[in-house]
């Protein structure tokens, strides 16, 4: 079991009769990147204001580096760097001055403060004196992970960091973010609508719908105790196809190339033999376990 | 410290702070130049119903007159003026998002509620001083010094000149403590709302309603008149009389002092357990 960088213990949070978090038990691992995935609604950024302390729990305890928030706020505050749903800044003042005044009000010491660090980093130097109104989506978002890390915080919780980014803009912070962990062994957790964004980049998921915890792992596990996606590539694809059906009671989505469909991994080898036995050629063999399937089938589950 | 220089800094980086200043500069430079033209024909409206009473003597237009005349005449605009900025600290960080970074710190709600009030309250004082200072310098630069003349609805006071600075200092520090109410009410109205405008427009139109109140002669608003903020507000102007009335400056400082303590609980209770939600 990896140690806890945050914990979260019989979470509540109501609004009237309106539950947006419900019991909720949740650890997330140190120095790994935490994917928080559930629908629109589910309680994702409700869980994330309540560990930055800018929503107060109906009940239920959030520790946070074994440091209590109801009592340890602010200090806590140190350890933690955020973005939620969009990089926010004084937009009349340049790069470089945000990020002065947040050092400045980060009760940093001075030799703790590194500015020119996270520019460089995020890749603005040379633009850090234009004022934040001249920036665009992505360099706000740029600048927003640097706005994150002028404390040097152990934690990184980023809400919908991806959004708004063009192709190349969520590649970029996709490589930030796994350098962030790889390198200076950051925590994080993030949360994304983009299934295969959270796929690529989380050790770690958690799932949550309507409030409640659905479920919670390690993202390799997770996949490989589930069905597998099995991409099939044969001489003779209707012959395939209907040895799958007969075999395997599994349903084949054919197209000209392939055929996909789902199977236990167990059954893997038997597939490989009965294809043989009848004589199919096999170009092509892929398995996979998609996040999206996984979480489809968690989330249809727990409606 | 470093909270309230942050404060201090951000607040001194928006145009909208200057407008305050801006607009005081423009008045009394209006108003000066206007009365080293036409002065005397305006004292002489002034004083028409004493003509024939008193022999006037001495140098009536000086620079102790015009900040005086100046004093009255902008200190009724100054709410909006301060409420321009206090009414925006909290509510315009709500609006662009910015209170997530100052919550996300390590510094506690109520610190940031204390050091945003400072910050207003510094603001405040600044608008006062300058105003003050800029009238008095302005004035007698170009009029020269003298004894105020105060006209009262049952009469004339006059005020030696020798006598008149301490009387503007402390006219000064109680035209702040009645501004600050205005300022400490527009910020609890800021920690309610998430818009810059609403805590400025429902601050004027408190002081507005209030001062309906205060000077319809009507006996129920009687009862209430001696406990509306804006009864009080102008207790500066009874530094300006012959014979102080201590217990009036007094009581009226009190009362001003308990509408702060009020507005301020009420608006850091409510900052202190606000959830965030945009």
């Amino acid at each position: 079991m990896d140690e806890s960088a945050i914990v979260v213990r019989n979470l509540y949070k109501s609004y009237g009769s309106f539950e947006a978090i419900n019991d909720l038990n949740i650890d997330i691992p140190k120095g790994k990147i935490t994917g928080l995935l559930g629908p629109n609604g589910a309680g994702k950024s409700t869980l994330m204001r309540c560990i930055l302390g800018l929503i107060k729990p109906t009940k239920g305890d959030i520790e946070i580096l074994n440091e209590n928030i109801k009592t340890g706020i602010p200090s806590v505050f140190r350890h933690i760097g955020s973005i939620i749903e969009k990089p926010d800044f004084y937009t009349y003042l340049s790069a470089r001055k945000n990020l002065e005044l947040l050092a400045m009000i980060s009760k940093l010491k001075a030799d703790q403060i590194n500015i020119q660090q996270c520019l460089d980093l995020v890749n603005l130097t040379g633009r850090e004196n234009d004022k934040v109104k001249n920036y665009s989506h992505g360099m706000k978002q740029r600048l927003g992970i640097a706005q994150c890390l002028i404390h040097n915080p152990e934690i990184i919780i980023l809400d919908e960091p991806t959004t708004g980014l063009d192709p190349e803009g969520i590649i970029e912070f996709r490589n930030l973010i796994i350098r962030l962990r790889d390198e200076f062994s950051k925590t994080i957790l993030l949360s994304s609508h983009i299934l295969s964004e959270i796929e690529l980049v989380s050790d770690h998921i958690i799932i949550i719908n309507k409030g409640r915890l659905v479920a919670q792992g390690n993202i390799a596990q997770m996949l490989n105790e589930e069905d597998m996606v099995i991409y099939l590539e044969t001489d003779d694809l209707p012959r395939t196809e209907s040895i799958i059906k007969n075999n395997f009671n599994s349903t084949a989505l054919a197209s000209e190339e392939f055929i996909q469909f789902n199977l236990n991994k167990e059954k893997i080898p038997n597939l490989v033999q009965l294809l043989v036995e009848n004589n199919l050629k096999i170009y092509r063999l892929d398995t996979k376990r998609g996040l999206e399937e996984l979480y489809l089938n968690i989330t249809s589950t727990h409606q | 410290m470093k909270l309230l220089i942050f404060e201090l800094y951000k607040i001194f980086s928006k145009p909208r702070t200057y407008i305050s200043y801006g607009v005081i500069l423009v008045i009394i430079f209006l108003i000066d130049f206007a009365l080293l033209f036409s002065g005397q024909e305006y004292i002489d409206f002034l004083l028409n119903t004493f003509k024939d009473s008193f022999v006037i003597e001495g140098n009536i237009l000086n620079g102790y007159m015009i900040s005086y005349i100046i004093l009255q005449t902008l200190i009724i605009h100054m709410p909006l003026l301060v409420a321009l900025v206090s009414g925006d600290l909290i509510s315009g960080e709500a609006s662009s998002g910015t209170i997530k970074i100052l919550l996300t710190r390590p510094n506690t709600r109520s610190q940031i509620y204390f050091t945003k009030w400072v910050t207003g309250e510094l603001y405040t004082i600044s608008v006062v001083i300058l105003l003050g200072i800029v009238s008095l310098v302005f004035g007698i630069m170009l009029f020269g010094t003298g004894d105020l003349m105060v006209l009262k609805s049952d009469g004339v006071d006059l005020i030696q000149s020798d006598d008149l600075l301490w009387r503007f200092g402390l006219s000064m520090s109680l035209a702040v403590l009645g501004l600050s109410v205005v300022s400490t009410l527009s910020m609890m109205i800021s920690a309610f709302v998430e818009n810059s405008i609403t805590p400025i427009i429902l601050t004027m139109a408190i002081i507005i309603l209030f001062t309906i109140i205060g000077t319809l002669d009507v006996p129920l608003f009687d009862l209430l008149r001696p406990y509306l903020f804006t009864t009080h507000m102008l207790v500066w102007k009874n530094l300006f009389d012959q014979d102080l009335n201590m217990n009036l400056i007094e009581s009226s400082s009190v009362v001003l002092l308990v509408h702060i303590l009020i507005f301020y609980s009420v608006g850091w209770y409510y900052f202190r357990n606000k959830d965030i939600l945009n």
